[in-house]
């Protein structure tokens, strides 16, 4: 339990030092979002005199915005344990608020993405292992290096342009229907879904494939241990040897993958979200950088820290369940 | 009997599987027709690149979340600037004129807010007076000193000089301020206004109630509803010329880039929007299922000298830049129809100034023709020479190098800045082209960290452009003037220019101080306008639009009150009646389909009388 303990608090310290961390890094950037809002507001022709924008600019930022950097950093932390992680300057609105509605829409595709990638890309890894030698395989590994190289929000923008324009047979943007009221009705559950297609198909084509690919090297070396050698002697089942015996020991890196990736899940992509005007989280990660929004991006990476450190925690705990081997001295 | 009774069971089911699909199958195939007879509510989809405020609610007065574009006509103004003429458009305004100093503005009556509160003058004042509170440029460029209430129909302002962009400016303000729904704020400023930078930090978090109860404005549509990405409008059925409105709602639809943007057309989703096409001019203008619309020469695109770079600082040298740019193959690189090459070196050359001054003055001034040897004596001119490589020097033998700056996101201009560096190179010149970020540009721009940078501005008053750079002054991508300068063999005192031409009070008064501007601007070379630009909007099939531009119609807000305007105008926006409606003329033939449908039809009918008439006996 003592190694749990460690584990956590050092988790704590990583949350808190990235948050400091991410606080200057963000600061470091060229630019900032007065000199960025005065731009808007003059080549908008929304302000007439340079005088203007700078006027209008300034009722946007925040109050401590010309204190010493460290009076901020020590500012926002005080703010982030009282549960306030301040305004968005490009909306105004609670970076908590922002958060808490986008967040969910985000966990929603990527959870999906995440479970059909991997286990398509497992269950393929592991028929290519079985398979190895034969030209399906040679085919399958080059079409799989092909789908893992292309980034996901090249997919987006393949899927956008065949399945919005070419043939119009998905919603091109937006979570949902605008038309049709929000509620739990079967009109809004088969719209929400119907939205969702394209952003988790975006995520799928392009990650199952690394999945496919971890999988079949680790199922191969197993096929050549000998204790496979001895169950296919005892002359049991083909299925029963692929699951029990190569899937169950090759699943353990992957299995580590996963909990990771859990973390990111929380991150969302700014491209693929942008592309389908998806209401996630990515996509205020992409404005929030544009913009120079300091509070919202802080709160962006907070959200992203505490959730990729904890996966690794987690990650960390249960591998020492999932693999027996595997030993954590007190 | 028991296979018997099998079979009929059997037969009975397959009977009424028959009759069920038969009538299921007539009614899909008919469905066409049933959609045709039904008159939907006319939306107008526009794609609009916009932030939004947060969802479901509107502050006229919050600084963030301007959505323009389509949102514009919830709110009318006085009477918008009808731009390239000294003309304005009665909205809310009626009629307005001079007496001595003070400008009295005639309202509109019988207008009522978006909640139904009456519309009336001092509704006007509490727009000024948070104007006021803003810091609008009416007020800081001593354009007003005062406006009050004369009585419930008429406001009139003060005016302390230039009454031509008092008119401008004045006039074209969108009165959004209503006094019932910002009274605090408004109160709190003439009790205390030495509060008013607290006033407006606060009016931005003001949230004035939930959408739907909210006064958002005087114009055709009211706010009905807004997401992060959607924005819908209704139809304001109390609004003074609702019987010119042909739409029932507009859906604006955020555009996140123009490859997406171009999709929403492309499917024929949008109705209305202006995305840069990432496709070839031919395939932008021939594009199936959309109309392409220029709205010319809305804006123009320029390049801005550093004046701290002390080469840049020497008219002589930006001169020469001027004449070692093809400004031809400048725009022709960035591939895309909204870009001419500019033709007489003043700012606006093609839209505004034109209009105050003839021909014979235009063709005086230096036109800037392509001659790269003339640029090149010019370079020497100035003390610079050629090394053995061909590349431009200092007298210490160090090579000339500048760094143009622009926003990577615009590929059309990354395109033609990526000219502009190709171009200069070709002189000498080694130009470095930096793709950056809009933030850090920005912010390169308001630092003066750049040699040469991009800038875009749209059409406005001549005297505002002078008004910026004298009182931007030392703000290096507005104020790159000095104050005096050397011109035509002496000193020339720009503030003072300014301050003069302050004091004209009529077309014909300003119009020799717009021909001085015009020519300093030629000569001087602040900045180099290279394209006189327009823009370019896409509309579907849906909708009839004006068959083509026409300057009238162009508002304001770089063109994008058109949409407002046509919206208004009878007769110049009108529904595609053959997609709205049932069409007027039965079709030629009867299709294929009806006749599927009624045999179809008949089949289920003798199925029926089969089953319960014969059957029976």
């Amino acid at each position: 339990m003592k190694w749990i303990y460690r584990r956590a608090i050092l988790a704590l310290l990583s949350i808190s030092f990235t948050v400091a961390l991410t606080f200057f890094l963000i600061r470091l950037m060229p630019g900032n979002p007065m000199d960025y809002y005065i731009q808007i507001l003059m080549r908008s022709g929304r302000a007439r005199t340079i005088e203007e924008a700078i006027a209008r600019a300034k009722s946007l930022m925040p109050v401590n915005m010309n204190d010493p950097i460290w009076k901020q950093l020590l500012d926002y932390i005080a703010g982030v344990l009282h549960g306030d992680l301040g305004r968005s300057i490009s909306s105004f609105t609670p970076v908590s608020e922002i958060i808490v509605k986008s967040l969910p829409w985000t966990v929603f595709i990527s959870s999906i993405a995440l479970t059909l990638s991997f286990t398509i890309g497992t269950i393929m890894g592991l028929v290519l292992a079985y398979k190895r030698g034969t030209k399906f395989e040679g085919f399958s590994v080059a079409a799989l290096t092909i789908f893992g190289a292309i980034p996901n929000y090249i997919m987006a923008l393949i899927l956008f342009y065949v399945l919005t324009i070419v043939y119009p047979i998905l919603p091109m943007r937006g979570g949902y229907d605008s038309l049709i009221p929000v509620g739990l009705t079967f009109e809004f559950i088969v719209s929400v879904i119907t939205h969702a297609i394209l952003p988790v198909a975006s995520y799928v084509l392009t990650d199952f494939a690394g999945w496919a690919l971890g999988i079949r090297a680790m199922a191969t070396t197993i096929l050549g241990e000998d204790y496979v050698t001895v169950a296919k002697a005892r002359g049991l089942k083909e299925s029963r040897i692929v699951t029990n015996y190569v899937g169950r020991n090759s699943i353990l890196p992957q299995f580590t993958g996963l909990v990771l990736s859990i973390g990111f899940l929380f991150g969302g992509s700014p491209l693929v979200e942008t592309i389908f005007t998806y209401p996630g989280i990515g996509r205020f990660f992409a404005s929030a950088v544009s913009a120079r929004d300091y509070p919202l991006l802080q709160g962006l990476f907070l959200v992203l820290s505490i959730t990729v450190i904890s996966a690794n925690l987690i990650a960390d705990i249960l591998y020492t369940r999932i693999d027996p081997r595997v030993k954590v001295g007190d | 009997m028991k296979d018997g009774t099998m079979k009929d069971g059997l037969r009975n089911k397959l009977v009424v599987a028959f009759v069920v699909t038969a009538l299921a199958g007539a009614l899909f195939l008919n469905l066409p027709f049933t959609q045709a007879a039904t008159k939907s509510p006319v939306i107008f989809v526009y794609s609009m690149e916009a932030n939004f405020q947060p969802e479901g609610h509107f502050n006229n007065y919050a600084e963030t979340g301007y959505i323009g574009h389509a949102a514009v006509s919830m709110i009318d103004q006085l009477a918008p600037h009808v731009l390239g003429t000294t003309n304005f458009y009665p909205e809310l305004a009626t009629n307005w004129n001079f007496v001595g100093d003070w400008l009295v503005v005639k309202l509109r009556t019988g207008v009522t807010w978006h909640d139904g509160v009456p519309f009336n003058a001092t509704d006007v004042w509490s727009t000024f007076i948070l104007h006021k509170i803003r810091g609008y440029s009416e007020w800081g460029s001593n354009i007003i000193d005062d406006v009050q209430v004369v009585n419930a129909s008429a406001v009139k302002f003060h005016v302390t000089g230039l009454h031509d962009l008092a008119l401008n400016w004045l006039l074209s303000a969108y009165v959004n301020g209503p006094y019932h729904v910002y009274k605090t704020y408004v109160d709190a400023f003439i009790a205390h206004p030495d509060t008013a930078d607290a006033i407006s930090v606060d009016l931005n978090s003001f949230t004035p109630r939930s959408v739907a109860q909210g006064a958002i404005g005087t114009g055709p549509f009211m706010l009905s509803n807004m997401t992060e990405s959607d924005l819908w409008l209704k139809k304001f059925t109390n609004f003074y010329a609702a019987d010119t409105i042909v739409i029932d709602y507009i859906h604006g639809i955020k555009e996140p880039s123009n490859e997406v943007g171009w999709g929403y057309f492309f499917s024929n989703t949008a109705d209305w929007g202006e995305p840069f096409a990432p496709v070839p001019v031919a395939t932008v203008l021939n594009a199936t299922g959309t109309k392409v619309f220029l709205a010319k020469q809305t804006r123009h695109d320029f390049v801005v000298f550093n004046f701290k770079n002390p080469l840049l600082a020497q008219k002589t040298f930006r001169q020469a830049f001027a004449y070692a740019l093809n400004r031809t193959e400048l725009v022709l690189s960035a591939n895309y129809p909204v870009f001419h090459a500019s033709q007489d070196i003043i700012p606006y050359s093609e839209f505004y100034i034109k209009n105050w001054l003839n021909t014979t003055f235009l063709n005086s001034l230096n036109k800037y023709e392509y001659d790269p040897d003339t640029a090149k004596s010019l370079f020497e001119s100035i003390g610079l020479r050629y090394n053995d490589q061909g590349q431009l020097c200092y007298t210490n033998g160090s090579v000339v190098t500048l760094y143009v700056k622009f926003p990577a996101p615009w590929t059309d201009v990354a395109l033609m800045m990526a000219n502009v560096a190709t171009q200069l190179n070709r002189v000498g010149v080694t130009v470095i082209p930096l793709a950056l970020d809009w933030a850090t540009v920005d912010h390169a721009m308001n630092i003066g960290d750049f040699d040469l940078v991009w800038y875009t501005a749209g059409g406005d008053h001549p005297y505002q452009q002078g008004f910026d750079a004298t009182n931007g002054y030392g703000f290096p991508t507005y104020g790159q003037f000095p104050k005096v300068i050397t011109w035509q063999g002496s000193n020339f005192n720009l503030t003072k220019f300014f301050v003069d031409w302050g004091k004209a009070t009529s077309v014909a008064a300003e119009t020799p101080y717009v021909a001085k501007l015009a020519q300093i601007y030629n000569d001087y070379l602040f900045a180099l306008p290279f394209s006189d630009t327009d823009t370019m909007f896409y509309g579907s099939g849906r909708f009839i639009y004006p068959p083509s531009y026409d300057t009238a119609w162009m508002c304001n807000e770089y063109a994008r009150g058109i949409i407002v305007a046509q919206l208004l105008m009878p007769g110049k926006f009108q529904l595609n009646m053959t997609y709205w409606t049932v069409p007027t003329e039965a079709p030629a033939q009867t299709p294929i389909e009806t006749y599927i449908a009624i045999g179809l039809a008949v089949v289920v009918a003798i199925l029926l009388a089969y089953i319960f008439l014969v059957r029976k006996k």
